[in-house]
């Protein structure tokens, strides 16, 4: 998938998103629907429903605030920012609930119909073990190991210092490894 | 050491006094030797060298335990992996305001990256491999070595990245 | 092991974008494309204030800077970098002269990146004064004197009433009113660790301290009773080999030059 900063039309689209075009607004949606929603889906444990509605959320919040988009950060940077907001706001208001292992074995078998089960085991465990992370742990892991985000990418989503995404990161793979033990290599 | 404390105590002394002292010299001959530190590398964030020229290092780093500080010699050498092709590129190494360390900035493009460094010290030799990002370095990674980095040790250091 | 391997993307369904549309045309939507509109033309005044920012940087000098809830502003700050504010901060340019540039923080969040000469730039908050010393750094001020430094490249010395808070990168230096700050510490170290000097329990900070937590140690020694300095020493002086330069009688009576020496070695741990 070829990111919407690295179009040489992205800025077009942006642009065309500020003036009201619908058009453009769906081709901005379907550059990155599916990364903000598989966030959104691991960050609350498999939920679809919740899934669905951060992903909205974050959309109709996008298009809201696209006019404070001045373009001096990389597109996706500002759009993650948005990302981490409703997670956060929205991991704070729900009821806290166990995490359902159903629920993400559900989402490894959809997609992985020709691993072994061992494989999916491991998939299942890992993937509980990220969802049963702190909401701010839990966050940066995926932004970075999800996505791909360099350092400073994701102190400008986080809104907060290089540092403290190292401090997170480090902590979020502490946590995991605790948990996973074996799992891990 | 053992020398003089033989001869000072051998003007009145008998005989078991002497071969107390020689082994008391002795003992401490050993502790001195094990005291006397190896030559190596000390890794660190730019605060160490508190030259604000370059506290957009990387790291800084500084040798100990050479007898003569002033003859070390240091280079650096980046070893990547950039979209899956192995690179080499030769570091500049600069010098801080503090005497004897030195500082390592980006010189890399994105990708995985390590920075071998080999120091020495008349005919020691010291060696560090050093994982760095686009800012900083992974500290808990960094690996010291008592020989210049041998290739399969950067080789497993650069796939530690991966 | 990559987590990515076994975090697939996976697809949205269709029932988000119609749930967006139903959204935009249901009327939340309508104030959504008139707020497109309006932040079509705040989109345009931005670049406008961004383009005259130096200029109205020294304009308002003395004036306050605030910026709303919704909205950051970035401020260049001469040549020698830029200030990010996040929203709901406000701030006042105290000095923009050549060789002197402070700010005045009163709340909220900035972000700074400066590539001066050490003390060219700082900001003074309600309990104490950031002074860069070439860096990039993130604070966070409440309304009473509250917040946090947080560095990521550099250092910064956090001034107040005459003593000096090292905070090098990857460190953090809470703040408390009346208080001034507290112990900085390494983001990498324990939760205990932490809470441990939230409660200013000295014991505890011992016995959890690593060698690059004598950062933390070794501005607990000028801020114990005297009485207690000596095992603050000791430990830190277990905890990394000190070179005979570093002398514990001068340190325990806090001389400057003994202090600043100990820094200095203990700095190649931090």
């Amino acid at each position: 998938m070829v990111s919407l900063s690295q179009r040489d039309d992205g800025a077009e689209v942006v642009e065309a998103c500020r003036q009201g075009d619908r058009a453009a607004f769906r081709e901005l949606y379907d550059v990155y629907k599916d990364r903000v929603y598989s966030i959104a889906l691991y960050f609350f444990h498999g939920d679809r429903t919740a899934a669905s509605d951060v992903t909205q959320q974050v959309f109709l919040k996008l298009l809201a605030n696209i006019g404070q988009y001045r373009g001096d950060s990389v597109f996706s940077t500002w759009l993650y920012r948005l990302v981490v907001n409703v997670c956060l706001d929205e991991a704070r208001t729900r009821i806290t609930r166990p995490v359902d292992s159903a629920r993400l074995e559900a989402v490894a078998a959809s997609d992985s119909q020709e691993a072994t089960y061992s494989r999916l085991q491991e998939a299942a465990s890992i993937r509980a073990a990220v969802a049963s992370l702190p909401p701010k742990f839990r966050i940066a892991v995926l932004l970075r190991y999800f996505d791909d985000l360099s350092y400073e990418q994701m102190a400008k989503a986080l809104r907060c210092s290089m540092g403290t995404v190292a401090s997170r990161l480090n902590r979020g793979h502490k946590l995991l490894a605790e948990k996973l033990k074996q799992v891990i290599e | 050491m053992e020398m003089v404390i033989g001869k000072k105590i051998a003007h009145g002394s008998s005989n078991g006094l002497l071969r107390a002292a020689g082994i008391g010299g002795l003992a401490l001959t050993g502790v001195w030797l094990l005291l006397a530190q190896a030559f190596a590398f000390e890794v660190a964030s730019p605060v160490a060298a508190q030259d604000y020229k370059l506290k957009a290092a990387n790291f800084v780093f500084r040798t100990t335990g050479c007898a003569d500080p002033g003859k070390v010699q240091v280079s650096a050498l980046g070893e990547g992996i950039v979209d899956g092709a192995r690179r080499s590129v030769q570091m500049t190494v600069h010098a801080s305001s503090k005497p004897g360390a030195w500082a390592i900035q980006r010189q890399w493009d994105a990708g995985r990256w390590v920075v071998v460094l080999k120091g020495a010290c008349g005919e020691l030799q010291a060696g560090a491999i050093v994982p760095v990002r686009e800012y900083g370095f992974i500290r808990e990674a960094v690996k010291l070595y008592s020989h210049a980095p041998a290739p399969g040790e950067v080789d497993a250091a650069l796939k530690a990245l991966q | 092991m990559k987590l990515r391997d076994h975090l697939p993307i996976v697809e949205a369904p269709e029932s988000v974008w119609r749930g967006i549309e139903e959204a935009i045309d249901r009327g939340s939507g309508k104030a959504a494309c008139s707020r497109l509109w309006w932040g079509w033309a705040i989109a345009a005044a931005a670049v406008v204030m961004v383009g005259v920012g130096t200029w109205w940087f020294s304009m308002h000098r003395g004036g306050w800077i605030e910026t709303n809830a919704s909205t950051g502003k970035k401020l260049q700050i001469s040549d020698i970098g830029s200030v990010d504010m996040g929203p709901n901060t406000r701030l006042r340019i105290v000095s923009d002269l050549p060789g002197q540039h402070r700010l005045s923080l009163a709340h909220g969040f900035i972000h700074a990146k400066i590539t001066a000469p050490p003390r060219i730039f700082s900001v003074d908050t309600k309990s104490g004064t950031a002074v860069d010393l070439g860096c990039e750094y993130a604070m966070q001020m409440d309304e009473d004197g509250s917040g946090d430094l947080r560095v990521s490249a550099g250092w910064v010395e956090f001034e107040w009433k005459g003593t000096e808070t090292l905070v090098p990168a990857g460190a953090l230096c809470k703040i408390r009113p009346v208080r001034g700050p507290e112990l900085p510490y390494f983001e990498d170290s324990s939760l205990e660790f932490e809470h441990a000097i939230g409660r200013n329990d000295v014991a505890s900070i011992l016995r959890l301290a690593r060698a690059r937590d004598t950062l933390t140690l070794w501005h607990l020694l000028s801020r114990v009773e005297s009485n207690k300095r000596e095992v603050v020493y000791d430990r830190i002086a277990s905890l990394i080999s000190l070179p005979a330069t570093v002398s514990k009688g001068p340190v325990l009576a806090l001389d400057p030059a003994a202090l600043n020496q100990l820094k200095e070695e203990l700095a190649w741990k931090w």
